[in-house]
């Protein structure tokens, strides 16, 4: 018997915080201020040498490790692992469940029967850079020890099964800019599955790296963009639109056995319901249509929705030239005549693409799009390119009340990887 | 000069790191000893001490405390000889970034191996370091080759 799954909790780090006392009740302001149409893109600028960094991006300014984690927790971790445990730690309470004294407590659940499932795409690489500067440009002959366990892309998830009590197994995927979707989607698998009755499933990145600056740098689909700029730098469907903006963050989602949800009383966001994984198998970096449509053709059918069903799309577009006409393609290939009334929207234009944990920050605000029935908008978007069109874009701000009772969230990869998640409305 | 300020902001030692780095002349000058202490930069939680002293001179208990304290946490009043490390927080792993922070310190190298058995107590810990440094067997770090993709394969 195939088991339903209910999203319980919810946590991230919302980037929007411009101080630690703000902190708390990170995903419903974070969703507020995208549904507003607020941007946390800003001008990123480093010293580091040869080159300064300065690019529009996202960063988490205001994310405090240490105050976070605590000092010896924190100090145990590389950025990506510390963002990632604060966003499940956060996911965690708001399921319910609490933590005290560096011990989780309790779930009805055994440790046996809940885990995580993690998405990263540069994982604890910055400890390796930081290594490299050392070794090269600083003269050290040699790196800590802990730059072993700093580096490894699974130490987020090792350090959430940890600190949660989560005996369940703890996967880390990393799968480029889908691996925070296609950690959820594996969870949502597992549970329905039957291989577990709880799940921790999100993705966190620390994409500003200096040597991950420069490569997309090179491959010119950065965004450009100054002070004033940078918070509009990231325009998907636009026809200025110019490229892709990093970010930084983290999300997580609580996953849980529908009936066991049911019967402990907790809230439920919304339903997950469906999962579409597969691989264009063409090409290494150019999106491919009819991979996208039928990963959405899955995900459709493993929720046993019909396209006409679906009111929300919280589309992959990151803004290059290349990649949002051929999704607004596949969307029409796939919605068909509904096309023309599906919702659409590209957040990342007020997050940024946070590689990734991208899918996760996306997964979590089409939760609450569906549990506050408020679509969030594509910022920005005061003109549609000619080669977007045939959807319903959201724009401005956010459509309200629009009795929307399932959505989709897309994540494509470079690799040819896509992972479409299918959510319903748990009103 | 605190532990973890980087000291990059020297306006002389970048500015030198820049000239070095511009004229790929590094590979002449990267040894630590040689550039002096601004350009020793600390890099994120690794570096706890900022100057070296001889072996000699080291205050074995002084450094345990500053590790802990900037590390775990833990109240430099509660590192005393009769405490058990694992009291303290100090696991194998943590003990090898112990061990590695010291020699670092002493611009030594220890002949202790944290696949060793662990000391019990911060007095039997400070009693193996005392040892090794006075017994000779410490030694100057070798030059580290680069390293090759693989090599660092756990």
């Amino acid at each position: 018997m195939q088991r339903r799954v209910a999203i319980t909790g919810l946590g991230i780090v919302n980037p929007f915080d411009d101080d630690e006392t703000s902190a708390n009740g990170g995903a419903d302001d974070f969703f507020r201020r995208i549904a507003e149409g607020q941007s946390a893109l800003s001008l990123y600028t480093t010293e580091d040498i040869p080159r300064p960094i300065s690019i529009p991006a996202v960063r988490c300014a205001a994310f405090r490790p240490e105050k976070r984690l605590g000092k010896a927790l924190s100090g145990m971790m590389e950025r990506f692992a510390q963002l990632g445990v604060a966003a499940a730690f956060d996911a965690w309470r708001d399921a319910g469940f609490s933590r005290e004294n560096g011990q989780a407590f309790p779930t009805p659940y055994l440790p046996g029967e809940s885990g995580v499932a993690w998405g990263t795409a540069l994982g604890g690489l910055m400890a390796f850079e930081r290594g490299y500067r050392d070794f090269w440009q600083h003269g050290r002959e040699r790196v800590a020890p802990m730059s072993v366990v700093l580096g490894m892309n699974n130490a987020a998830a090792g350090h959430i099964s940890i600190q949660l009590g989560l005996g369940n197994s703890a996967l880390t995927y990393s799968v480029a800019c889908a691996s925070a979707a296609s950690a959820i989607g594996e969870a949502f698998r597992h549970i329905r599955r039957g291989g577990a009755k709880l799940m921790v499933a999100g993705g966190s990145d620390a994409t500003l790296a200096y040597a991950v600056v420069r490569a997309w740098e090179a491959l010119k689909v950065l965004a450009p963009g100054d002070k004033s700029s940078a918070p509009q730098a990231c325009k998907p469907f636009h026809p200025g639109r110019a490229g892709l903006v990093l970010g930084e963050g983290a999300a997580a989602l609580i996953l849980e056995d529908w009936d066991h949800a049911v019967a402990r009383n907790a809230r439920i966001y919304a339903e997950i319901a469906g999962y579409g994984a597969n691989a264009d198998h063409v090409h290494l970096v150019r999106p491919d249509q009819g991979g996208q449509v039928a990963a959405m053709n899955m995900a459709l059918g493993e929720a046993g929705l019909s396209p006409a069903e679906v009111g929300y799309v919280n589309a992959h577009g990151t803004a290059t030239r290349e990649g949002d006409p051929i999704e607004i393609a596949a969307l029409r290939e796939v919605f068909g005549a509904h096309s023309e009334q599906l919702a659409v929207s590209a957040t990342k234009s007020a997050h940024g693409h946070l590689m990734g944990a991208t899918g996760a920050v996306e997964a979590l605000l089409t939760v609450l799009a569906l549990h506050h029935d408020t679509l969030p908008p594509t910022a920005h978007l005061n003109e549609v390119d000619a080669s977007c069109t045939g959807v319903a874009h959201v724009r401005g701000t956010a459509l309200r009340g629009r009795n929307v009772r399932a959505a989709l969230s897309n994540s494509f990869a470079f690799g040819g990887s896509n992972a479409v998640l299918a959510f319903k409305a748990a009103r | 000069m605190g532990g973890c300020n980087p000291p990059t902001r020297s306006i002389l030692g970048r500015e030198l790191m820049q000239f070095y780095h511009e004229r790929r002349l590094f590979p002449l000058f990267t040894r630590r000893h040689r550039l002096g202490p601004a350009l020793r930069i600390s890099s994120g939680p690794i570096s706890v001490w900022d100057t070296k002293k001889g072996a000699g001179q080291v205050d074995t208990l002084g450094l345990m405390r500053d590790f802990l304290a900037e590390r775990l946490d833990v109240a430099r009043d509660k590192v005393v000889p009769e405490a058990k490390l694992a009291d303290l927080g100090v696991d194998s792993l943590m003990f090898a970034e112990m061990l590695f922070e010291f020699e670092d310190r002493a611009n030594t190298e220890l002949d202790i191996r944290s696949a060793d058995a662990l000391p019990e107590t911060v007095g039997e810990l400070i009693t193996l370091i005392d040892a090794h440094l006075q017994t000779g067997t410490a030694a100057a770090p070798a030059p580290v080759p680069p390293s090759t993709p693989g090599s660092n394969a756990a």
